[in-house]
């Protein structure tokens, strides 16, 4: 079997929703073809057991999937197929907003989706790829799309920037030239967007109130100056993990196993990407008669982290941890295309799968207390609730 | 003339049976049964323990109990603890392992996927716990709190209160009816005695399958189980049996969930038999049929129609007779009757018209190609081995595909009509307030 991921640039304009009429167009990308309808276009890709899905982020499109590999050309012509010649029917584009407008009113009654949402709004302004807004605004927005305004940006998007496609699995032998010419000729990438700052790190706090619910989503976080190719994000990144990246981190190990307070807990550096940073984040659910005593020992943890610092015997531990870590990401097809993928979109390079372990081994505890002091601030935190309120 | 039976190449263990490249193997002391897929391209390897015990084990009062001790056993034994720095993630995520457990209706299960170099760890560990765990009272005050709020967290999602409720209904005698996390009330009185009972009766070896898969070499996997598990005795006293059976029902039962959201969602479910009946596999393919991809019958009918966001379905495969669901959630401005209609339009349609023959094709594609995804890495052929390990037969896994290749247009239609009867189904409505 073979496993393949692709993607290329769009950058659609923030500020001007366009992001929007891409994640129309994409939807609509295996809704009909010059070629087929929707149904001959389904049965297709399953007649074969094959999976097919197209994405959309903030930068690009891109799709996803896996197949037998005899398999391949074919699954691959209708990806192709679907980019190049979809029709983009107006009346699929009024189910798919359907769809789109009950997906953003799910949203606004989970809790973990509101409570993302709303420290990102404590953080990045308008226009900032990181940024949601309110779901309620979202569905506005989503009601004055058009099946033009996707046709427009399927026209002006679709056809620029290099195609990264990653294989993985059975794929000795295959001619790669011959897979790719069937996406066309492609115009040179689009120059990105400059990305607004985020907010200067104020302690900030927002509390959204989802009815009927029975446990509260919280979210501590600030900006971080630190894209992902730079060269302090790895230590960080590191630092973080001690905080929350596993089971054995210290915020599970004493919020949850010592304490009690909570199922899940989790620390990371969220957002960062190519050319901009992102956020410290804290996520974590609590019951609503543990609400203030999790909060509080979150911020305690987060501090003695910065006080204490990184032991030796902690470093090595998760220097070993994320070592073990790459080996079994990378033991399944879908895992080695989906990091392969990330690395290309992250600015990492070609060879960052290989040089990873490498750098990961170099980091030294000084080095890394170091770039954690200087980028994590506990008092900077803001945070997000969302649950049944009021607390 | 003596038929002899394969060589073992541990003689601590009994060769079983191969199938689909898994060998069976049964530790000739305890009793512990052994299952081997060999990958040896692979760095990685998952070691996988899956006791016969599950939700459907637990009495009235005792609901969660599987669940909550699967929870205890990461409080780890004199060996593996969190004081001494070995606590049972310490020991394993620092190899940069992958692990957890889960439960369920019938099973509980360990594993860990990891460098295939460090397997022997995730045995050690296992093998441990297995009798030594150290359940303090402690403990289980501490990880009470931890389960209610994972159980608050569940309560959040009203589709998944209202599956929970569709089950309760639907079983009113037989212990499917509860959710495997428990009753709210039983998790919180629950006591470390009766947590240690539980234990006590139901984790031993002859109770119990290890799965090895990945980048080992089976003489060397066998040697190394032999030596960490071969010292545990049997269970002192047979594991007890399950006698109760679901009284046959007759007419169809409703259940309403009040829960504020914005769209509601309906779930109809059929009693369905045993996984390892003659007719779980034609179920199988007509769930597969209804529901699967962009090209099944309810995406067109409801989904493609904006009736709804999306449906879903499946025919369980549990020990006892368990349920065949169906389920969707409303598209705005569309009413819960509509939506049952068209559901149940759709089941009618194939009990009175049967199903085509491509669709068919189209199912035998699916089963085929997910029987490569399946063997892609480590883990994912470990968890399609637990749950056919759980239904009581772990060649489930590997015959599916010559399983499905026997089944008729003609089965399905049959099953259709045999099992999915207006008397033998729950409908659930999750109201939005």
């Amino acid at each position: 079997m073979v496993s393949f991921r692709a993607s290329f640039e769009t950058h659609p304009d923030l500020a001007a929703h366009e992001d929007l009429a891409q994640r129309l167009a994409v939807r609509l990308l295996d809704k009909g073809t010059r070629r087929r309808d929707r149904f001959a276009f389904a049965e297709a890709l399953e007649t074969k057991g094959a999976t097919l899905a197209f994405t959309a982020d903030e930068h690009r499109v891109g799709f996803a999937g896996r197949c037998l590999r005899a398999d391949l050309p074919a699954v691959l012509d209708l990806a192709a197929e679907a980019l190049r010649e979809p029709l983009l029917d107006a009346a699929e584009a009024s189910k798919v907003l359907t769809h789109l407008d009950a997906a953003y009113r799910h949203a606004e009654e989970d809790t973990a989706a509101q409570s993302d949402a709303a420290l990102s709004r404590l953080i990045y302004p308008h226009g900032h790829p990181n940024r949601s807004e309110p779901f309620e605004q979202t569905r506005v927005a989503l009601a004055a799309l058009t099946p033009d305004d996707a046709r427009r940006f399927h026209e002006r998007h679709f056809r620029s920037g290099p195609l990264d496609l990653v294989l993985a699995g059975d794929v000795d032998g295959l001619d790669r030239a011959d897979l790719l010419d069937r996406f066309g000729d492609r115009a040179a990438a689009p120059a990105p967007p400059d990305v607004p700052a985020p907010f200067e790190a104020v302690p900030s706090g927002i509390e959204v109130c989802v009815p009927g619910k029975t446990s509260y989503d919280v979210r501590l976080g600030h900006a971080v100056p630190l894209p992902r190719p730079h060269p302090d994000t790895l230590a960080f990144r590191v630092a973080l993990f001690a905080l929350g990246g596993n089971f054995s981190a210290r915020l599970m190990q004493t919020v949850r196993d010592r304490d009690g307070l909570t199922y899940g807990i989790s620390a990371a550096l969220d957002g960062a990407g190519a050319t901009y940073g992102g956020h410290a984040l804290v996520r974590a659910n609590f019951s609503p008669d543990v609400l203030g005593r999790g909060l509080d020992r979150v911020r305690e943890e987060v501090q003695r982290l910065v006080d204490e610092g990184l032991s030796e015997d902690e470093l090595a531990t998760v220097q070993q941890t994320l070592a073990g870590t790459h080996v079994v990401g990378l033991s399944t097809s879908g895992g080695a295309a989906a990091a392969m993928v990330a690395a290309l979109e992250n600015g990492l390079g070609a060879d960052w799968l290989t040089v990873y372990p490498q750098r990961l081994q170099a980091l030294t505890t000084d080095g890394v207390n170091d770039v954690l002091r200087r980028y994590l601030r506990p008092a900077a935190l803001a945070v997000a609730c969302a649950g049944p309120f009021a607390v | 003339m003596e038929l002899r039976p394969a060589a073992s190449p541990h003689p601590a263990f009994v060769f079983e049976e191969d199938s689909g490249g898994v060998r069976a193997y049964r530790h000739r002391e305890n009793g512990l049964q052994v299952l081997v897929l060999e990958q040896p391209s692979s760095p990685v390897a998952t070691f996988m323990l899956t006791y016969r015990v599950g939700s459907r084990n637990e009495g009235l009062g005792l609901t969660g109990s599987t669940h909550f001790l699967e929870h205890l056993m990461f409080k780890g034994t004199e060996r593996f603890h969190k004081d001494a720095g070995t606590s049972v993630f310490q020991a394993l995520q620092r190899h940069g392992a992958q692990v957890n457990a889960t439960t369920w209706l019938d099973r509980t299960n360990y594993y860990a996927l990891l460098p295939a170099g460090e397997v022997e760890t995730a045995m050690e560990i296992e093998a441990d716990r297995m009798r030594g765990l150290r359940l303090a009272d402690d403990a289980v005050t501490s990880e009470k709190t931890v389960i209610l709020n994972e159980l608050d967290r569940g309560e959040n999602d009203p589709v998944r209160r209202l599956y929970h409720l569709v089950w309760a209904t639907a079983f009113q005698a037989h212990p499917y009816g509860h959710p495997t996390i428990g009753w709210r009330s039983d998790v919180e009185a629950v006591t470390p005695a009766a947590l240690r009972g539980f234990y006590d009766v139901f984790y031993w070896p002859d109770n119990a399958t290890a799965t090895v898969i990945g980048g080992v070499d089976e003489a060397e996997a066998l040697a190394l189980i032999d030596r960490h598990f071969g010292a545990i005795p049997k269970a002192p006293a047979p594991i007890p049996e399950v006698f109760t059976r679901e009284p046959e029902q007759a007419g169809e039962r409703r259940v309403l969930l009040r829960q504020e959201a914005q769209l509601g969602t309906v779930v109809l479910g059929w009693k369905a038999p045993p996984g390892l009946h003659d007719d779980a596999d034609a179920l199988a393919v007509l769930a597969l049929l209804l529901t699967s991809g962009k090209a099944s019958r309810l995406y067109r009918t409801l989904v493609d129609t904006a009736l709804a966001t999306y449906v879903g379905g499946s025919a369980s495969r549990l020990r006892d007779p368990g349920l065949f669901t169906l389920y969707a959630g409303l598209a705005p401005g569309k009413t819960h009757a509509e939506v049952e209609d068209a559901l149940r339009r759709e089941v009618r349609r194939v009990a009175a018209d049967g199903v085509a023959d491509d669709e068919l094709a189209r199912a035998r594609a699916l089963v085929r190609a997910h029987d490569a995804y399946a063997r892609d890495g480590a883990f994912a052929a470990a968890s399609a081995l637990n749950e056919a390990i759980a239904c009581g037969d772990w060649r489930l896994f590997t015959t599916a595909e010559e399983r499905l290749a026997r089944i008729a247009p003609e089965d399905v239609q049959r099953v259709a009509q045999t099992y999915l009867l207006d008397d033998a189904l729950t409908v659930g409505h999750h109201l939005p307030d």
